[in-house]
């Protein structure tokens, strides 16, 4: 179970990000958003999304030192926040994915990573477009 | 603790090279809200009103609103607040995209920018710090380069606002681009960063905002999205943004065209309309953050073999570089794009091109005066005369005044200046909307159309739309109305489309704050910015005599359509107008009443 977007068609309205970030804190904090919207302009009008693709060769699970990533049996990747120790700041997770799938919110709190609300994610609800899809 | 706000301006002096943070009185927040009732004020506090635009104490402030940071639906509005090099009176500006958001974020409701920089700099404002960096190596680089070079070092998760040619050589209707797509449009504020050697300012904030109940605050904006998909007005907005609004003004006989010696468009049919335009050159649909609407639009556009990628065409530019210019729609999308590049505001240029051009193809000023030839649907013409504009050379430093300047200057007709207090009118001739004559007249920047919308009212009864009476009464309502949504500060196209009206902003604005404010307070807050503005401009030497249109609109009807043989009544407006200053509780003279001040609670210029 993964994410899809029609990046294509994305207005940059970051509404996917706010539902996000929402969910994670409470608030409107995009540092804690799963997702990054990342307008290309003006060479081109296209937006680039960084998100968590669930990847089959999850690098960030390779590279985790204490297996606080695990695949599930959705196919999803899940972070166990009580096991992460942020690799003393290293965040070795988020220099592993190759999609910059995994993002790092400072402060020494653990990384922010997709796990699509568990099978209700709140992106997906928001999207004036409906661009979003579970896959 | 604050909720909504953070009571914190950055004040910034760039002659110096400080900064500063500074708390205002803590019942400002409440009496004005924010974004236009409180710019208004400061404005007053700081007495600008005595100040030459171009001093150095002549400061700009850039303000949010205290629903900013939240995604309730249409807040991604900043707005500056200053006395106008266009018009040397009162000033907002206002700009979309995310400039709004992510200064907010930085931890600041506003900054107030000081001084002048003896070399050119941008700012870096985020929450873990201000700098001023040198930017003589964007100096002279128009706004699309300037921009893609900072977002090489700056990167996407921020907004940039940068300035063209145009406002670094102090083009009086130089205007301030943002996140590639969105400008601060009217009224010269790019000249008065050209003036403060100001390039750029990048915006970087990735804090939070705190608000007083944000469950249900973002919660319930979250949920009206799905309102949006099923409401018909919101989806038609989304589809067509301001490209429909051509087919409303060529349906009532109001479009600007060939500086305003007709109200329809023959470009309309051919190709300088909705669907052609949406089918042959947009791309895609854009939005403001947190906007469920998309109506900006992504376009590419050929022209001379190369492409140019523009936001929009907007409404605005559609009628006032095109069908004012009787261009198609491939010339006016190419000039939409010069114009951004150059960073030159597309109503006041327009307008005044459409100005010279209308002189040319009379024959009252030729080739040689101006060094190049214009005519009706000369795009390169009229290109070359933009970028004469940006960069002050040979006529283009006449034509950087302003159509009045420009008239007067070459003797030409005052007439067909269409302008009010300076400022270029926008695309809806006064002949065929007394509301608008109105709106116009006593619009606290110039000619401006989003101060008051009364054509909404009138478009579906002539009787009214031509009628001289209500017109006070009804400007003064959209008036207030809109000063609320100002200072909150809000698009003014949510409250078109959307079921969000005075009554449900307020309930969010007390959901932000923890606030008890009921309608009849917004509603307060509105004509108590309206009244502030005002009395900026009192202070400015305005008054009534000042609340006059282009005697064109008083003279020569108009030859077709549904508004064919409308031309204004002089005594009717001035009629209108005593109405207008009698509903405000104004002076005949339309001067603000002392007990109109004071059942507002305004008090005079000057620092407290």
């Amino acid at each position: 179970m993964r994410l899809k977007f029609q990046a294509r068609d994305c207005t940059i309205c970051n509404l996917c990000t706010i539902a996000c970030s929402f969910k994670n804190t409470g608030i409107i904090n995009l540092k804690h958003s799963a997702i990054k919207i990342n307008p290309q302009m003006p060479d081109s009008l296209t937006v680039k999304i960084n998100y968590c693709s669930q990847c089959v060769q999850a690098y960030c699970v390779e590279a985790c030192p204490v297996k606080a990533l695990n695949r599930v049996e959705d196919g999803r990747v899940i972070l166990n926040s009580e096991l992460c120790d942020t690799c003393q700041g290293e965040y070795k997770c988020v220099s592993a994915c190759k999609f910059s799938g995994i993002n790092n919110p400072g402060d020494g709190l653990p990384p922010v990573k997709c796990d699509v609300c568990n099978g209700d994610p709140q992106c997906v609800k928001v999207c004036p477009l409906q661009l979003i899809s579970i896959v | 603790m604050s909720y909504g706000y953070f009571n914190k301006i950055l004040v910034i002096d760039l002659s110096q090279k400080t900064t500063e943070i500074i708390s205002l009185p803590e019942d400002y927040w409440r009496k004005h809200v924010g974004g236009k009732c409180l710019g208004s004020r400061l404005l007053l506090d700081y007495e600008t009103y005595k100040e030459d635009p171009f001093s150095p104490s002549n400061p700009i402030i850039l303000l949010t609103g205290s629903l900013t940071g939240s995604n309730v639906p249409g807040a991604a509005k900043a707005s500056f607040y200053c006395k106008s090099p266009l018009t040397g009176v009162y000033l907002d500006s206002t700009c979309g995209g995310s400039v709004a958001f992510r200064l907010k974020a930085s931890g600041y409701d506003g900054l107030i920018i000081m001084g002048k920089s003896a070399k050119p700099v941008y700012l870096v404002i985020s929450e873990k710090k201000v700098e001023i960096k040198s930017a003589e190596h964007l100096w002279g680089k128009g706004c699309f380069e300037a921009e893609s070079e900072l977002r090489q070092e700056y990167g996407t998760q921020c907004s940039v606002a940068v300035i063209g040619p145009a406002g670094e050589n102090k083009v009086k209707y130089a205007n301030v681009h943002a996140d590639f797509y969105h400008q601060f449009g009217r009224g010269g504020v790019g000249a008065l960063f050209g003036d403060k050697n100001l390039k750029a300012m990048i915006l970087a904030g990735e804090g939070v905002v705190p608000f007083y109940n944000p469950t249900e605050l973002i919660g319930k904006s979250l949920d009206m999205v799905n309102q949006c998909r099923t409401d018909q007005k919101a989806l038609f907005r989304g589809q067509y943004g301001t490209l429909s609004t051509l087919d409303l003004t060529q349906k009532l006989g109001i479009v600007s065209v060939k500086n305003h010696t007709d109200g329809i468009s023959d470009q309309y049919e051919a190709d300088l309309n909705r669907n052609y335009i949406k089918s042959n050159y947009v791309k895609r649909n854009l939005a403001c953050f947190s906007c469920p609407v998309p109506c900006g639009k992504g376009s590419s556009v050929p022209y001379k073999g190369l492409t140019y990628l523009v936001g929009g065409p907007e409404y605005e530019t559609m009628s006032l570089v095109g069908t004012n210019n009787d261009l198609n729609a491939e010339g006016t999308l190419y000039l939409n794009w010069l114009c951004d590049d150059l960073g030159i505001d597309t109503v006041s240029g327009g307008v005044t091109l459409a100005c010279a051009n209308e002189a040319f193809v009379r024959g009252d000023i030729s080739e040689r005066d101006l060094g190049f030839a214009l005519g009706w649907g000369n795009v390169e013409g009229l290109a070359q005369a933009f970028k004469s504009i940006a960069y002050r050379e040979g006529i283009g430093d006449l034509l950087a005044e302003g159509s009045k300047k420009f008239s007067e200057e070459m003797r030409l007709d005052l007439d067909r200046a269409i302008q009010v207090k300076n400022m270029e009118i926008p695309g809806y001739d006064p002949r065929g909307t007394t509301g608008y004559a109105l709106a116009y007249a006593v619009a606290d920047r110039g000619g401006c159309h989003r101060r008051a919308r009364p054509v909404y009212k009138e478009q579906d009864d002539d009787e009214f739309r031509f009628s001289y009476k209500g017109k006070g009464s009804l400007v003064k309502e959209l008036e207030d109305t809109r000063g609320f949504y100002h200072s909150l500060i809000i698009c003014d196209f949510m409250a078109a489309v959307y079921p969000l009206k005075v009554k449900e902003y307020t309930e969010m604005l007390n959901l932000a704050t923890g606030w008890d404010m009921d309608e009849a307070e917004s509603m307060r807050v509105g004509e108590r910015a309206i009244n502030q503005s005002r009395l900026f401009n009192t202070l400015c030497g305005i008054s009534r005599k000042d609340d006059i249109l282009p005697g064109r609109f008083f003279k020569d009807p108009l030859k077709r359509g549904r508004a064919a043989g409308q031309v204004l009544d002089p005594e009717k407006f001035q009629e209108m107008l005593s109405d207008y200053y009698q509903v405000r509780g104004w002076t005949d003279n339309g001067l603000p009443t002392e007990s109109k001040l004071d059942e507002l609670g305004i008090q005079g210029g000057g620092l407290r």
